[in-house]
């Protein structure tokens, strides 16, 4: 319904370990804070020219009409206010630098009743929604906050999406007279909706240094001749949504972003093509590393995409235990529950089988696992939680949520849209689905990582392995839109590692290259065979949100690998230029 | 020639008065500047080492690099808009390097078009210009032009195996001129230019202007878009050819449209273009020109719907010039002539009469002004290394030559200077200035007059008078479309043979093929108008003028475009700065 921009659309995660940051035991539970007290309507707060552009066009969108058809009965506009500063660097000299500002508006509109409504409803038939975009999307929102120019623009945006309800809601009511559908669930439910609106923050963010920051972490790439391209790119902004609902409800936050990219390209010798990313996330810069931290994760990096291209190429699929840890755990955690329990309620004409979500009530993962979700932390010991929100898109306080109790499933992530099983919203409805915010997964019977590894290799061992795998890195731009309709539902895709060991009895860990994951069932949940004390915080991006996952590590007891086919590139027919240490 | 420093310094002086602009020059001399010296040490290291690589040697090797200083704004009801460009969201500096790399021989090599099928080729499609660092770091740069080139000779490589394929299993070409033409080097190294537009000063302009729209709610869009700056573009090959080129350029674009009460939708869109400095729009003058956009929405969206015509119409002169470039001047690009799958309409047609004897076509990209007005397609030297030239097209009536790159046509075995691309595509051959002569003028009141005899004559109660039209897209090619040149009326009158006053239709489209509309051109006017605009072809957008008298055209054949079905808006536009009415819409 409506999308959130984000300016630096940049695969994001922190890796604690790496960054130097505290590593320690599982999460306190921390009580939500409290949502901050409404402000009265006339507040300089919620009556400056935005809420007022949006509060004026929406009351006069309420009595959009047409021929026959219904008024709408909700209502919502939206306006996110971007401001950012970017600068990235290669081999340490600038690539790009400077500041940029633009807002982005969006409206919905919902005709016809809760019990019925023009949304929930996938036309197959009909291809002019891809073209146009709902809501008047694509229109040219100004940069600039500006009380004429709003309004002009949300008055053609309030005009298209009545009219494309109004046509949608009559396609859908011929196809419930065509077709025989079973308990459909109402389309939208009441909710209890919170206003909160809280002032406006600065972008603040020393340019000079992380220019200069950016160039010497770059630099580093300089002495390592196998690597063909780099480049470190540094983003800080601050967005500011701003909200307005028929209910009526409105809300205004900040939302502050820092962030510290760090990647790499290679081939190695046969050609393979290999690539890493290291990310570190922040609300503000002083949430992320020192500078000499920085550097040294860019000279890890590099030196782990040397080792990376130095290595053995799988020569076997590989069926058998694998743990793990780090940021791989967060990944594997969030592909395999915090997905699945997403956007639970199916469209009309697009249903799926075979979903997590059908389980409810059931044991759906190992025994003694809690997997929780808390909208309301911000900070996990030292580190921030970039799932927080104070409210989410529909104007409902967010409630935390156990999902898996002692293996069983509780619920899932929900907005006002209800399903068959849950019709009340839990305050999880951000951008266009429900979904997860701070992930936690917990375990009554942690175990160390030397624990874990020796059952690793016990498990090997049992399957008559001579090693088992150990990864501690997948490849996060693969694992986004695995999900979705039609019959992949049912499984689990997991995306490329990017940093898989093989662990000898012995106790000796070699690097190997070109093996990746066959699709799985959510049976692999139920495969966990044991969660470690080691507990870290993952920032990430899902479903294009900011979430967070704080997990330990997890050894599982079987999974499917399988080594990719050798058909390469042929490497650089010129060497590299030899370049001096420093620019 | 290329501007020297003096008159640089001129330039700056001029600019300074106006307070339109800032400007600075800096001018590394030749051989002290550092991204003209690593393009060369890159290109020597990489043809010594790939020209003796196995199967298919390195024959040539050329690096265009474009350095882009720029930036571009636009405004809609008085508040700027959203700036997005993916390469450089900000600070409007790119550099884009284009490598290309031949191997084979200049008879046959990997540029050969592949005949049949499906040519799947994703840089030819959609580009593939490498970014390099914005510093003058050797290293770093030296870094981006050596994965730049291993990139393209291996495509290279490979696609030289699918020509020698594809020749084997496809009958003798119709013409089997070369791949590749020799050409002498060139050493040019010109001052390097910085102009920089004040972009506060036109931040301010933009948002301005564009709130002239605010009191024409029936204006349902409208927009003012400015791109303005300077590239510096090297060109390096293996020849020996080393040029370093400056060129200024700004445009502002003005757009609005209107629906008609039937749904029509109708749009306009005016063109300022500034190829110099002094040749920037005054305020005065975009303020006229938003004016005059405003009223012909205004008057464009109540118009009568035009009728299926067919009959005698003038084509006046910005709008004549758009014309000849579209059905024209695309059709003698000389690589077309080479191309099984183009339409080939003037091929066999050299050296015979391809329009009345009264009319002469020249391309001259040399050419930097029509009397005071700076031309768009002026440049020196091509995106292929070569010196511009003025190439006379059409004698007399007569067709004597075609536009050409580096890519050879029978009996014209040498580039003539108009091999042009934008930054990430292949040269091709394009357009400059193009220039239609005429020796059978007439003043524009009597071209008027000979267009109302003619509509007597064919005993038609009206004429056709197109005032302006968009260069719309030239179909050249053969396959599912007919023929048909493709141009976009904007401001069509009727002028009736009664003596009844003109007047405005909309919803015209015009139907016809090019060469039947070229010889049905009676006469022309004296009123010779510069049109400056953008190309868009296979090679991407480059800047082209068109210049052209009004002409009369005996018989063209309109008719009434598709209408959108969507309603007007069904609320009122919101009214204009209310008394903050602040209504409570808070829950608690």
């Amino acid at each position: 319904m409506k999308t959130r921009f984000r300016l630096l659309a940049l695969a994001l995660a922190a890796s604690p370990a790496l960054a130097g940051l505290p590593n320690n035991g599982p999460a306190p539970t921390t009580p939500p804070p409290a949502v901050a007290p409404t402000p009265a309507p006339t507040s300089p707060l919620s009556d400056d020219l935005v809420f007022r552009a949006l509060r004026d066009e929406l009351a006069r969108a309420k009595s959009l009409h047409m021929n026959r058809a219904e008024k709408p009965y909700y209502l919502t506009a939206v306006c996110t206010e971007e401001e950012g500063f970017q600068v990235a660097a290669s081999f340490g000299s600038l690539q790009n630098r400077g500041t940029g500002k633009r807002s982005v508006l969006s409206v919905a509109v919902r005709v016809g009743s809760p019990a019925l409504d023009n949304t929930n409803f996938a036309d197959a038939s009909d291809f002019s929604s891809f073209m146009k975009g709902g809501g008047g999307a694509g229109r040219a929102s100004p940069a600039e906050p500006d009380y004429d120019a709003f309004r002009h623009a949300l008055w053609l945006q309030f005009d298209d999406a009545y009219k494309g309800a109004v046509e949608t809601l009559a396609k859908k009511r011929a196809y419930l007279q065509s077709n025989q559908v079973h308990d459909r669930p109402a389309d939208f439910t009441p909710a209890q909706t919170v206003s909160f609106v809280e002032p406006r923050q600065a972008l603040k963010v020393d340019q000079n240094r992380w220019t200069a920051l950016v160039k010497r972490a770059s630099a580093v790439f300089r002495d390592h001749p196998l690597i063909a391209t780099s480049s470190v790119t540094f983003g800080a902004r601050v967005n500011h949504q701003t909200f307005v609902s028929s209910d009526p409800a409105q809300h205004r936050f900040a939302e502050p972003l820092s962030q510290l990219s760090i990647s790499a390209e290679t081939q190695a010798p046969d050609g393979m093509a290999l690539k890493i990313e290291r990310n570190l996330m922040g609300r503000t810069e002083a949430d992320l590393p020192t500078d000499d931290d920085i550097l040294k994760l860019a000279r890890a990096t590099a030196d782990r995409l040397d080792a990376m291209a130095n290595s053995k190429v799988a020569s076997e699929d590989y069926t058998g235990p694998v743990l793990f840890t780090g940021r791989a755990a967060a990944l594997f955690m969030l592909q395999t529950l915090g997905e699945p329990l997403s956007h639970p309620r199916d469209d009309l004409g697009d249903g799926r089988a075979g979903r997590l979500v059908d389980r409810l009530g059931k044991h759906v993962t190992a025994r003694g696992i809690t997997v929780r979700d808390d909208p309301g932390l911000k900070q996990w010991h030292d580190q921030p939680l970039l799932g927080y929100y104070p409210v989410d898109d529909e104007c409902v306080k967010p409630q935390p949520l156990v999902l898996v109790d002692d293996g069983v499933l509780k619920t899932y992530f929900m907005s006002r849209v209800p399903t068959g099983r849950i019709n009340q919203s839990n305050g999880h409805l951000r951008g266009d689905s429900a979904s997860a915010s701070n992930l936690f997964v917990e375990s009554k019977t942690p175990m160390t990582r030397a624990a874990l590894k020796q059952k690793l290799m016990d498990l090997a061992k049992e399957e008559d392995l001579e090693y088992g795998l150990l990864v501690d890195d997948l490849d996060e731009g693969g694992a986004h839109h695995f999900s979705g309709g039609g019959e992949g539902s049912a499984g689990v895709s997991l995306p490329a590692p990017t940093g898989v060991f093989r662990i000898y009895p012995d106790g000796h860990e070699e690097l190997v290259r070109g093996i990746v994951f066959k699709p799985a069932t959510f049976r692999v949940l139920k495969d966990i065979v044991g969660l470690g004390n080691d507990a870290t915080a993952t920032n990430l991006v899902h479903r294009g949100q900011h979430v967070a996952v704080v997990t330990p590590s997890v050894l599982v007891k079987t999974l499917e690998m399988t080594k990719v086919r050798e058909e390469n590139e042929r490497p650089p027919l010129t060497p590299r230029p030899l370049l001096s240490k420093q620019p | 020639m290329p501007l020297g420093p003096k008159v640089l310094a001129l330039c700056l002086i001029g600019v300074a008065a106006s307070a339109a602009t800032t400007v600075s020059a800096k001018s590394p001399p030749p051989g002290k500047d550092t991204v003209l010296n690593t393009l060369v040490t890159e290109l020597t290291r990489s043809q010594k080492n790939l020209q003796k690589r196995g199967e298919e040697p390195l024959f040539y090797l050329s690096y265009r690099l474009n350095d882009g200083r720029w930036f571009q704004e636009s405004a809609s009801y008085g508040a700027l808009l959203e700036v997005s460009d993916p390469r450089d969201p900000v600070l409007g500096r790119s550099r884009q390097l284009d490598v290309s790399a031949r191997v084979g021989s200049p008879a046959l090599d990997n540029t050969h078009k592949v005949r049949g099928g499906f040519d799947f080729d994703l840089d030819r499609m959609f580009g593939s210009a490498s970014t390099l660092p914005i510093e003058d770091d050797p290293g770093a740069l030296q870094v981006g032009i050596w994965k730049a080139t291993d990139r393209a000779y291996k495509n290279a490589v490979k696609q030289l195996i699918k020509v020698k394929g594809n020749r084997a299993v496809k009958v003798e070409e119709d013409d089997r001129a070369d791949d590749f033409s020799k050409e002498k080097p060139h050493t040019d190294v010109a001052a390097e230019v910085n102009i920089e537009l004040d972009r506060a000063l036109w931040k301010d302009r933009l948002k301005r202007l564009s709130a002239l729209f605010k009191a024409h709610p029936r204006i349902l869009n409208s927009s003012i878009n400015l791109q303005g700056g300077t590239t510096n573009q090297y060109f390096v090959d293996t020849e020996g050819t080393r040029l370093r080129q400056s060129h200024f350029f700004a445009r502002v674009m003005l757009w609005g449209t209107v629906k008609a009460d039937d749904g029509m939708d109708l749009e306009l869109y005016d063109d300022l273009e500034a190829s110099t400095v002094d040749a920037l729009p005054t305020d005065q003058q975009l303020t006229d020109r938003v004016a005059s956009l405003i009223n012909r929405l205004e008057a464009l969206r109540t118009a009568p719907v035009v009728e299926p015509y067919s009959g005698p119409a003038i084509m006046t002169n910005r709008a004549a010039a758009v014309f000849f470039h579209e059905i024209f001047g695309h059709r003698v690009e000389g690589h077309r002539n080479k191309d099984a799958d183009e339409g080939h309409t003037f091929t066999k047609r050299l050296n015979q009469g391809v329009v009345p004897d009264f009319i002469s076509v020249t391309d001259d990209p040399t050419r930097q002004r029509y009397g005071t007005v700076p031309l768009n397609g002026y440049y020196t030297y091509d995106d292929e290394g070569v010196p511009a030239q003025k190439v006379a097209l059409v004698d007399h009536g007569v067709l004597k030559a075609f536009l050409l790159g580096r890519s050879p046509i029978t009996g014209f075995p040498h580039s003539n200077g108009h091999g042009r691309a934008q930054p990430g595509l292949p040269p091709v051959a394009r357009q400059g200035n193009l220039l239609v002569e005429s020796s059978k003028q007439v003043p524009y009141d009597q071209l008027r007059r000979e267009l109302i005899d003619e509509v007597k004559r064919q005993k038609k109660p009206y004429g056709l008078v197109f005032q302006d039209i968009s260069g719309g897209f030239t179909n050249t090619r053969t396959g599912g479309n007919p023929q048909a040149f493709k141009i976009l009326p904007l401001v069509v009158m009727r002028v009736y043979a009664d003596g009844r006053p003109d007047e405005l239709v909309r919803g015209v489209d015009v139907v016809g093929t090019p060469l039947a509309s070229f010889e049905r051109i009676m006469a022309t006017g004296d009123d010779f108008a510069v049109f400056n605009g953008y190309c868009g072809a296979e090679s991407g957008f480059v800047p082209v003028s068109a210049i052209a008298p009004s002409i009369l055209i005996r018989d063209i054949e309109v008719e009434r475009k598709e209408v959108n079905q969507d309603k007007l808006p069904l609320l009122a536009a919101p009214p204009l700065v209310p008394k903050r009415p602040v209504t409570a819409e808070v829950s608690r």
